[in-house]
């Protein structure tokens, strides 16, 4: 069985609405379940110089983000590659499908992050009991959009296919054309906090370190349910992404020319379990 | 211009610190409401700083002028660790420079003869 907080149940509802009495079959301690709280808000200062503010509400973190953090013990502790410290990158788009925790990407990019997210600022705001991670940044946009969709990410150039295709593939490795990439170690980052995607077979693997040929991974992992995937073909074209933390799908920004929209992320990590 | 998707960017490792602009040569296209181009304009988003170690992807154009420079190691390098000890060892002055004005691949050239 999967090591999670046990199901509360309804074990009598209390008349009068005077509340429930819950039963859990835990042993422990735990008696709610343990999520970041996450929350994003929009600061929008349009081109004439008026300001207005929007509360976007709560993200979603990502199963390829806990993933990552999961992992937080081998990253390169000398490139400060842990999770959250790579989660600084903010980019934006026009998708409308509502956000999974299965997404590993934004669905429509649109400019100015096309390509490239934008570098926020870190910061820990700390209080008693409440220890929040935030990071914010400014998208300064060039043209009418309507915003639906907002990503943190772990690298600012969101795809690249250096290397690309395949020249072979296993359950927990993938080869690629032409030893393009940098080799990872302590003191260099390669490939780690990234993610290769295959480009015909829906799954994605978690890059944990690589050679200049080869990349290793844990597994692959389905993009449509998070479930073990299937190993990709040995020559599939392959994009490296960067790992996306959170994804928000909210109503529709609309931006024009000029306006700037100063996005704060903050994830609230929560004790106890 | 804006890098697009499309663009080939390959991956380096940083050897010196490096600031890039959000897009490769520092501009932006505006539009106007109905898609009628406004022009470049130079780019407002901050700079992304890179410490020695970290990976950059880059356009062929920029690839070329910052390994010339010795700011990242060429795609494909599988002793960046070691150019990253030289560079540090270079600038504290504990090591001779390569020629400051040496083609693409002059500091693995040095790399390997100091071998």
């Amino acid at each position: 069985m999967p090591n999670r907080p046990h199901r509360l149940h309804d074990l009598l509802r209390l008349p009068f609405r005077l509340g429930r009495v819950l039963w859990t079959a835990d042993p422990g301690d735990a008696y709610r379940l343990l999520t970041f709280q996450s929350r994003l808000t929009a600061r929008i200062q349009r081109w004439n110089g008026r300001e207005e503010f929007r509360d976007l509400g709560s993200g979603l973190v990502t199963n390829v983000g806990v993933l990552a953090l999961a992992n937080d013990y081998a990253w390169s502790a000398q490139l400060n590659l842990a999770t959250l410290a790579t989660q600084n990158f903010h980019a934006t788009g026009t998708g409308t499908t509502a956000a999974a925790a299965t997404d590993i990407a934004l669905q429509t990019l649109a400019a100015p992050t096309t390509a490239t997210a934008v570098t926020g600022t870190q910061s820990l705001v700390s209080a008693a009991n409440s220890q929040t991670y935030r990071s914010s940044a400014t998208v300064n946009y060039t043209s009418t959009l309507a915003i639906t969709e907002w990503g943190l990410h772990s690298l600012a150039t969101l795809s690249s296919t250096t290397g690309s295709p395949f020249t072979a593939a296993s359950a927990t490795s993938w080869t690629d054309t032409g030893s393009a990439q940098t080799a990872s170690s302590a003191t260099v980052r390669g490939l780690q906090q990234t993610i290769v995607v295959p480009g015909t077979t829906a799954v994605y693997g978690l890059n944990l370190s690589n050679t200049v040929h080869v990349g290793t991974i844990p597994a692959w992992y389905k993009t449509a349910d998070g479930t073990a995937g299937s190993t990709p073909g040995a020559t599939e074209t392959f994009a490296i992404k960067p790992v996306l933390w959170d994804h928000k799908v909210f109503a529709a920004l609309n931006v024009n020319n000029g306006d700037s929209v100063t996005y704060t992320y903050s994830v609230l990590c929560q004790s106890g379990g | 211009m804006e890098a697009s998707m499309s663009d080939e960017l390959t991956q380096h490792a940083v050897i010196r610190t490096l600031t890039l602009p959000h897009t490769p040569d520092g501009q932006i296209e505006h539009f106007a409401e109905h898609g009628q181009s406004l022009g470049m304009r130079p780019n407002e988003h901050p700079a992304t700083t890179y410490a020695p170690g970290h990976t950059v992807f880059l356009t062929p154009s920029q690839a070329a002028e910052y390994m010339a420079s010795g700011h990242v190691a060429p795609a494909g390098c599988e002793d960046a660790g070691r150019m990253i000890a030289r560079a540090q060892a270079e600038d504290l002055g504990l090591l001779e420079s390569p020629p400051a004005s040496g083609p693409s691949g002059e500091l693995t050239t040095e790399v390997d003869r100091a071998e």
